[in-house]
């Protein structure tokens, strides 16, 4: 009986769907009128159909049409503005911490040690807010920026507790 | 397919095509995304897609972007470390603990226990129980079998029973059984 259940139930799905040829939909019409388990089960089937069929239908973002042949504008641009400028940002931040010298022997002489290191810190912290923003902004592309295009040696020089504020896998 | 096509077909697909992907995704922005890359891959390939398989090709299309979307959500999670709290909660209503959609409460429970299912297997069941596809039309748009689905939803239905009969929404087979 069992594994005749378990037939049964996999049938289940289509006989909803008044899909099944009309032999398989006898036999399934027979045993469930007969077995209590699969009438739960089509019971449940029906009413899974009943709830996310009945689901709301939600209004979707507004998407450019395009006026000619050529590819549209991308529905993606305004974030790619947002992006840029967050990038030019975290380049600039980059470049900061990267090319200035350090202060052990060879930094300019108009520029005083403090400064340098002074300078290296809100650098420092320039790219750390701005890796923040974007952490929290675009999560699922920053694995993109910070994943393949930040070499390994500036990616280990972003300490972890300030990407990974919840202190998780880093 | 020229814009005039593309218009009608963006029209008649967009809302449920990103009511899909917010059900799977849970998260609005996501979703957004999904359904925006979506209808610009179908401008860039419209002119190899029949104007009556674009619905199809959509729907292969968002599922695909879908399993992509949470496979990236969870490298991001891997890599930063981050509880993907705002990502599951994108939906619900502050300080309410509910979903900021028009709701029933079996439809409530229902999607938080599906948060439970593969994204790939949650795709599959709003295919079939939202959009209302017939398993045979799903399976030639994702290239599966019949006999692969019903078993994929067979035991998605298996892992929803005691989720929902936790969160005391036994309701429907109640109601049925004594109906």
């Amino acid at each position: 009986m069992k594994d005749d259940c378990n037939q049964m139930e996999l049938l289940l799905t289509e006989f909803a769907d008044d899909e099944l040829e009309a032999a398989d939909a006898e036999r399934v019409a027979a045993h469930v009128a007969a077995c209590a388990d699969c009438r739960a089960e089509l019971n449940r089937e029906l009413a899974l159909r009943n709830a996310l069929g009945g689901l709301p239908v939600q209004v979707g973002p507004s998407i450019d049409v395009p006026a000619g042949r050529s590819v549209p504008r991308s529905p993606f641009a305004g974030r790619r503005r947002r992006w840029s400028l967050a990038g030019g940002l975290a380049a600039a931040a980059l470049a900061a911490v990267l090319f200035l010298p350090t202060g052990s022997g060879d930094a300019p002489t108009t520029v005083a040690e403090t400064d340098i290191d002074a300078i290296r810190r809100d650098a420092r912290t320039s790219l750390l807010l701005t890796a923040s923003i974007l952490a929290k902004s675009e999560r699922h592309t920053v694995v993109d920026v910070f994943g393949r295009q930040l070499p390994a040696a500036i990616r280990g020089a972003i300490p972890d507790k300030a990407v990974t504020p919840e202190g998780g896998q880093g | 397919m020229d814009a005039t096509t593309y218009t009608r077909v963006l029209n008649e697909h967009r809302d449920r095509v990103f009511s899909r992907a917010l059900y799977v995704l849970r998260d609005r922005e996501d979703a957004e995304d999904v359904t925006q890359e979506a209808f610009l891959r179908l401008w860039r390939t419209g002119e190899a897609i029949p104007a009556d398989r674009a619905g199809y090709w959509l729907q292969r299309v968002v599922h695909n972007l879908c399993i992509d979307q949470t496979r990236r959500r969870k490298v991001v999670r891997a890599r930063f470390g981050q509880p993907d709290t705002e990502a599951t909660d994108r939906l619900v209503a502050p300080d309410s603990g509910h979903w900021a959609t028009d709701l029933d409460g079996n439809q409530e429970a229902l999607l938080n226990a599906m948060a439970a299912l593969p994204a790939e297997t949650r795709s599959v069941m709003m295919m079939h129980y939202y959009q209302g596809m017939k398993l045979r039309e799903i399976a030639a748009c994702l290239g599966k079998t019949v006999a692969a689905l019903k078993v994929q939803i067979h035991r998605a239905r298996k892992t929803l029973r005691p989720l929902l009969e936790a969160q005391g929404c036994g309701a429907p087979t109640a109601r049925s059984e004594t109906g």
